[in-house]
């Protein structure tokens, strides 16, 4: 029997921390470019570690090297190779689209010498993994048949003389060198990430990530998706200006010369990748939405008078009268028109809110490998649709539809305000014995009052074709002019 | 979070951690209460104003309910305002009351109680995240136990609860709950002995707090408040009752909610020193939101008392009472302690402390002309749902329904309550989980007899706390309770694992293997042995073995249905990393062991055995259990514990042994993919201890285990086998993808003896390119220097074929053909110079590549004759037989 006296209860440790998708609604993107550009993640974007690695695991193959000692010939090569790039990127050669190579801030930081570097501590510092970069980059790796499924093993699709064509003299110097001085990084300067399209391992890798060209065109595989987006991308090159992402998203998109010419008929990439883009334009809005909520919060703000705050920010208009102001989304011939581009002169909240609304009208207007790239499988389950949804949206409209915008917007600000506190509590993990509670969210609802941890931010939907251009480029698939204008390269003739 | 310019006093100085008078929370006597496992609570009560259901189901409710109490939860309803995708089990898993009156219902009491013992919890946090981990809270925790004494404050409680349903409009299934834990807290009471302690308990049912207090005088006193209503109404009373000569009042700037300048001004006025103070350091380093509320009287410079609770420094709060102001509750102790956070500072801009948010989430003045009529309960009855309102509806109000299945936003009309009615019956049948409106006041549909079900008490196989697996091969302790729990299952059932497996179970002590676990189909029956499971295993364990698809699901609160169309899928993405990531950050520590290497013999001695005597009890163990075994026994066997980490002499027969206990093909649908996912990945694990050539002891073992899994390795799939890839870590060399696994069992279980073959060669010479040139015929190529002894370990190697070419070509043109039937061989060598053919006899038993790697005694054996520059007919039976018609063999 006991009365503990009053006093500060001790909850332990709880540990926010901002968490990313905080409301969870790019799962059909993510999952889409995942099965549509394989080989190519957000975090794989310089081109030659692909060799490299495989480069390492045949040498230890063919050397049977223990596990200490591969991760110890893998940071070492990993690290010359930054400090190579690093010390090329000072010369009039050194192409500067080129990425920083990994971990050459650390080793900058913390492994200089006079001369050069200490190639030990570098490899030491320079990446807290135990595998260092080789972990990032593993899964499109095995995709890639660089390395096989089971162990740092090179895959049946690795080319060892590609490799060893500009990287074995790399790998050789890193075994046993102690100081690597700035003149001797430079005279390995060949191997710098940014000779890679002219390079050997730059035609293999190519080859590698040109896909499939021998791929029925309506029932490709996945090596078969791969090239046919790379088809795509080579043929939109000969459309319009493709200078970026963005670039190429509208020409997909929007252009009908693009979606009608003869260089890809028949395929279903194009279809698909028309659908998921014009997806990633509601995805964006809702994440921008999003956003725009948590700026309202400074410190800390009463729920329903966040809600209200922002739904004050809208148009008292009924949302049918808001909805038939929207472009015009379809050509006669069926061709999506760029609605979404036609919305500068609303203020931000409402062009966000444009943009939902044609994207759950586009549900309608797309069919077919369009509407597959648009929309999940499972987004439509048993007559409901999943929350957020196009299909979502669509019935919030209609149920909407002679209210004042006003209101539909408290009523989906209420909806993400509670969905955000979901997805924080999903990801939220509670260690009952030593009572600390790990809270992934920027905004925290307590007790009626939502309070601003982090801020909040929008980024850009991931689509994977930024890094896929700039790998493409690092390859020599495809080149770039003085205005930066992709054109198809030395290495890309398996695409046109 | 972004601060106001409140400055404090102090600048420039070194700063200290502020020092708060800590005390343990609620979280730990109710997980330990769990733990016991004897589920002796009988009722469990929470008092509210704000309540997250969410919150409460996923990380609360489970461990309330494995106490053995049935849950109310009692919310102020004119705040509720919940989101309906986050309530799985109000109105069946527990009962979910509103509470309406005029001021804010406002208590903070959290009960659970039993006939032997009660806890009970009086503070300021609300039934969220914020009042049970992420803010500052006040609390007074009560342990009352029969055979320990019973303080007297119970009695207090049990008072507020009598009175509590009488003055404030409660949804009745709610007001049974308060009913019954007052019943159950007073039979406790007048079971023990009382003890006086010292504390007492005060409210608002009976009048103003503030006429409750202790009389005066005190020299000054000290106020911990979220909210100061806007007037100064409270402070003016405090200063009127006491004349404090100082007040001093701990702000946090930009969250607590006052007046600065009005608060200043009432002081003033009385002639008393009023000082606004803040944590040193605050306005640099913004700490947690204080939400804890405390007054302190001090005399002559000591404290004298204290009052804890849930009032603010507001007129409703204590000026007020029942049912035109707000409800609370609070203890006032004695206390030799200032509870006051040290060290202070004066906040030097007071004006900037003025902050008035609104509506106040705890606007907990008086409703004013509100007279809402409120929806207190659905209750599912024999002949419909019948909706009980606050009292009489003055207008005629639509009551919608929105069925489980059906989206939480729409919803359909059910019919009308018409005006001057409290209390509608409307016909229709709905499941649990329906959610019931009137305009924006939600409920969910209760069921009178599913909110008072308990959980029953464990019996057999005492529970074990939430042991991890790290602290079971890390603690010797932990590990032997683990074992002992186990054992004790076995050895008191039959029961928990007959009553886990089937009624059939023997009652002569018959091992679990001779049951059937097909009647755990039964979803009630699976859901009455997965909460014994958990008790037993305890949670981490538990949800290890269930697999991970269980640790967001509230335990107890499955619902009769698959999970609804609307349920969220947040984990189903397969972006391999987060967007803003890069390579850099997307690093992670990879170093982490499943075990320290610091054992000492003794310790790897014990942990070895306690591995071999777990595997010993698990063909006697029920599913769940069985799976965990497993899982303990693959993660154990990368712990540096073994003589050597190959397995030999190690790891790999106890885990072969609980591989062989789950070769069972009456899985209960629940677990079976979990059930293949884990003998997946231990057959993966076990594979690795195989030798590259495939034989001897470990090998033979591995295959004949193999033959016994096909029926449950047919079920693997990937989702499975990625929930438990976490039990490899430390035992491979990088981490292992789900593919990398069914690649693997794919081809242990599906090889053809060609293949098996293939599969050897290509581990014991990866430097030779290896395939099959057609039926029997092997060809090896490659930098070979010598061919014949080449030739003569694959033959060594492909023992188990009677028949057999083995042709191999060296890059400098030499080569060899051997030719195996039975009882014979015959060698073809050519290349470099002249082609040779000779033929030996091979007794039985012999080994037939000794004719290429032996003595030239062994070969003796030879039955062709010279000259050997061309076949003769002995040479030819062996080759045309196996269809080689021409030397060298080629692809």
């Amino acid at each position: 029997m006991t009365v503990t006296d009053p006093g500060w209860v001790d909850t332990g440790s709880f540990r926010p921390n901002p968490g990313q998708f905080p409301i969870r609604v790019e799962r059909h993107l993510n999952s889409f470019v995942g099965d549509h550009l394989p080989g190519v993640t957000t975090v794989t974007n310089a081109t030659r570690y692909y060799a490299l690695h495989g480069l390492i695991a045949k040498i230890a193959q063919d050397e049977s090297l223990d596990e200490p000692n591969t991760i110890d010939l893998l940071r070492r090569s990993e690290a010359l190779l930054a400090y190579v790039t690093s010390v090329h990127s000072t010369s009039d050669e050194h192409d500067k689209r080129t990425p920083a190579p990994h971990g050459i801030d650390a080793i900058l930081g913390g492994a200089t010498t006079p001369n050069g570097i200490d190639l030990g501590t570098a490899a030491q510092i320079y990446s807290k993994a135990k595998w260092a970069f080789s972990n990032p980059y593993r899964g499109s790796e095995l995709t890639l048949k660089i390395l096989e499924p089971g162990g740092f093993t090179p895959g049946e699709w690795y080319d060892d003389a590609a490799a060893r064509s500009r990287l074995a003299a790399v790998v050789e110097a890193a075994r046993d060198a102690t100081e690597v001085a700035a003149a001797q990084a430079a005279e390995l300067a060949n191997a710098c990430l940014c000779t890679t399209a002219g390079s050997d391992d730059g035609t293999w890798l190519a080859r590698l990530l040109s896909g499939d060209a021998n791929q029925s065109l309506n029932e490709p595989t996945v090596g078969g998706l791969l090239w046919q987006f790379g088809r795509l991308v080579a043929t939109a090159t000969t459309v319009g200006e493709v200078t970026d992402a963005d670039s190429l998203a509208d020409l997909i998109m929007f252009d009908p010369n693009l979606r009608d010419h003869p260089q890809t008929e028949g395929m279903i990439a194009p279809h698909r990748w028309r659908g998921a883009l014009l997806r990633k334009e509601s995805v964006h809005a809702l994440r921008l939405i999003w956003r725009d909520i948590n700026r309202l919060v400074d410190g800390a703000r009463a729920v329903p008078e966040l809600i209200e705050a922002f739904a004050d920010q809208l148009p008292t208009v009924t949302v049918a009268e808001f909805r038939s102001a929207l472009p015009k989304r379809v050509s006669d011939t069926g061709q999506p028109l760029p609605a979404e581009r036609e919305l500068k002169q609303l203020p931000d909240l409402e062009r966000w809110l444009a943009v939902l609304m044609l994207g759950a009208a586009r549900l309608d207007d797309l069919e077919g490998q369009e509407l597959r790239g648009f929309r999940g499988a499972l987004e439509h389950t048993r007559g409901v649709w999943e929350e957020l949804s196009p299909g979502w949206v669509a019935e919030l409209l209609k149920r909407y539809d002679g209210r004042p915008v006003r209101d539909l917007g408290s009523s989906l600000a209420t909806t993400l305000v509670h969905r955000s506190q979901r997805v924080a509590l999903w990801k939220s993990r509670y260690d009952p014995r030593r009572q600390v509670l790990i809270f992934p969210a920027r905004l925290h609802v307590k007790d009626g009052v939502a309070v601003k941890v982090f801020e909040e931010t929008a980024p850009v939907p991931a689509t994977r074709i930024p890094q896929y251009l700039s790998i493409a480029r690092q390859t020599g698939m495809f080149t770039t002019d003085a205005d930066g204008r992709f054109s198809v390269g030395p290495n890309g003739g398996r695409l046109v | 979070m972004p601060m106001g310019g409140s400055q404090s006093g102090r600048t420039g100085d070194a700063l200290s951690d502020p020092t708060f008078h800590r005390v343990p929370g609620l979280l730990g006597p109710i997980f330990e209460e769990a733990g016991t496992g004897d589920r002796q609570m009988r009722e469990a009560l929470f008092l509210t104003f704000n309540v997250d259901l969410g919150f409460f189901e996923a990380r609360l409710l489970g461990p309330v309910r494995a106490t053995g109490a049935a849950v109310t939860v009692v919310a102020d309803a004119g705040v509720f305002a919940p989101d309906p995708r986050n309530v799985r089990s109000a109105g069946h898993g527990y009962a979910l009351g509103l509470a309406a009156m005029h001021g804010a219902f406002h208590p903070k009491l959290t009960i659970l109680a039993g006939p032997h013992r009660a806890l009970i919890g009086i503070g300021s946090g609300n039934l969220t995240i914020g009042g049970w981990h992420s803010n500052d809270e006040v609390l007074t925790t009560i342990h009352a136990s029969r055979d320990e004494g019973i303080p007297s404050i119970v009695s207090d409680v049990v008072a507020f609860l009598d009175q509590l349903p009488d003055q404030v409009a409660i949804s009745p299934l709610a007001r049974d709950g308060i009913v019954r834990t007052a019943t159950q807290l007073s039979e406790l009471r007048d079971a023990g002995t009382p003890v006086d302690t010292g504390h007492r308990l005060v409210t608002s049912l009976t009048g103003p707090i503030l006429t409750t207090l202790p009389d005066p005088p005190v020299d000054e006193l000290e106020i911990a408040a979220p909210f100061h209503d806007p007037a100064g109404q409270a402070l003016k009373a405090l200063i009127a009752r006491y004349s404090p000569a100082r007040v001093t009042v701990l702000a946090q700037p930009d969250q607590a909610v006052m007046d600065s300048g009005v608060l200043q001004t009432v002081a003033a006025n009385a002639g008393c020193d009023l000082r606004f103070v803040q944590l040193d350091g605050e306005h640099l380093s913004p700490g947690r939101y204080r939400h804890g509320k405390v007054l302190t009287g001090l005399r002559a410079d000591e404290s004298a008392w204290s009052l804890v609770g849930s009032p603010n420094a507001t007129a409703a709060a204590l000026l007020g009472r029942v049912p035109t102001n707000n409800c609370e509750i609070a203890v006032l102790s004695q206390t030799s302690r200032s509870l006051l956070p040290q060290p202070t500072a004066p906040v030097v801009d007071v004006a900037t402390l003025t902050k008035m948010i609104g509506p106040l989430p705890e606007d907990d003045g008086p409703a004013g002309p509100d007279g809402t009529v409120r929806l207190l309960e659905a209750r599912a009855v024999d002949s419909g749902i019948e909706v009980h309102l606050s009292g009489p509806t003055p207008t005629d109000v639509a009551v919608e329904i929105s069925p489980y299945a059906a989206s939480p936003d729409t919803f359909e009309l059910l019919g009308t309550i018409t005006s001057g009615e409290a209390v509608h019956l409307f016909p229709g049948l709905f499941p649990a989980g329906t959610r019931v409106r009137i305009g924006e006041q939600l409920q969910f549909l209760a069921f009178p007899d599913q909110v008072v079900n308990r959980v029953r008490p464990a019996g057999a196989g005492r529970p074990n706390l939430d042991t991890t697996v790290t602290e079971l091969f890390t603690s010797e302790v932990a590990a032997a309770q683990w074992h002992d729990a186990l054992t004790r299952l076995l050895l008191t059932n039959g029961q928990t694992g007959a009553r886990a497996g089937a009624p059939t179970t023997p009652s002569d002590g018959q091992s679990d293997d001779a049951t059937t676990w097909r009647t755990l189909d039964d979803p009630d029956r699976w859901t009455e042995y997965a909460e014994d499971a958990l008790t037993r295993l305890g949670m981490p364990i538990f949800q290890l073995a269930v697999g991970g698809a269980a640790p967001s699901k509230p335990v107890g609160s499955s619902l009769p249905n698959a999970a609804p169309a609307w349920e969220d899928r947040f984990d189903e993405t397969s972006e391999a990393f987060e967007e803003e990531e890069t390579a850099e950050s997307a690093q992670t520590s990879d170093e982490e062991s499943t075990v320290p290497a610091s054992l000492s013999p003794s310790q790897r001695s014990r942990l070895r055995k306690w591995i071999a005597d777990l595997v010993t009890l698990s063909p006697h163990l029920p599913p769940l259990e069985r799976i965990a075994v497993t899982q303990l026994t693959i993660a154990g066997s990368s712990a540096q514990i073994w003589v050597s980490a190959d397995g030999q002499n190690g790891w790999f027969e106890p885990l072969a042994v609980a591989v062989e206990a789950m070769a069972r093909d009456d899985w209960p649908t629940t677990a079976a993919d979990q059930a293949a996912g884990v003998t997946a990945v231990a057959i993966y694990r076990l594979r690795m201890a195989v030798p590259a050539d495939e034989r001897g002891p470990l090998a033979e073992r591995f295959r004949a285990l193999l033959q016994g899994m096909t029926p449950l390795l047919e079920r693997v799939t990937a989702e499975a086998v990625a929930d438990n890839l976490e039990v490899l870590a430390g035992s491979t060399l990088v981490p292992r993808s789900a593919d990398d696994v069914l690649a693997e069992i794919t081809d242990v279980c599906n090889a053809t003896p060609e293949r098996a073959i293939l599969r050897v060669l290509e581990r014991v010479l990866p430097e030779h390119d290896i395939a099959w040139a057609g039926p029997s015929r092997l060809i090896v190529a490659g930098r070979i220097t010598n061919p014949k002894a080449i030739a003569g370990r694959v033959l060594n190697h492909a023992a188990s074929l009677g028949e057999l070419a083995v042709g191999v070509n060296a890059a400098n043109g030499s080569w060899i053909v051997a030719a195996k039937i039975p009882g014979r061989v015959t060698v073809v060598e050519g290349g470099k110079g002249q082609t040779t053919y000779k033929t030996y006899d091979i007794p039985l038993q012999s080994n037939p590549a000794r004719v290429l790697t032996g003595s030239e005694a062994l070969r003796s054996s030879r039955v062709s004759v010279p000259p050997f520059n061309r076949p003769d007919p002995l040479d030819m039976v062996a080759l045309a037989r196996l269809g080689i018609d021409e030397v060298p063999l080629v692809k």
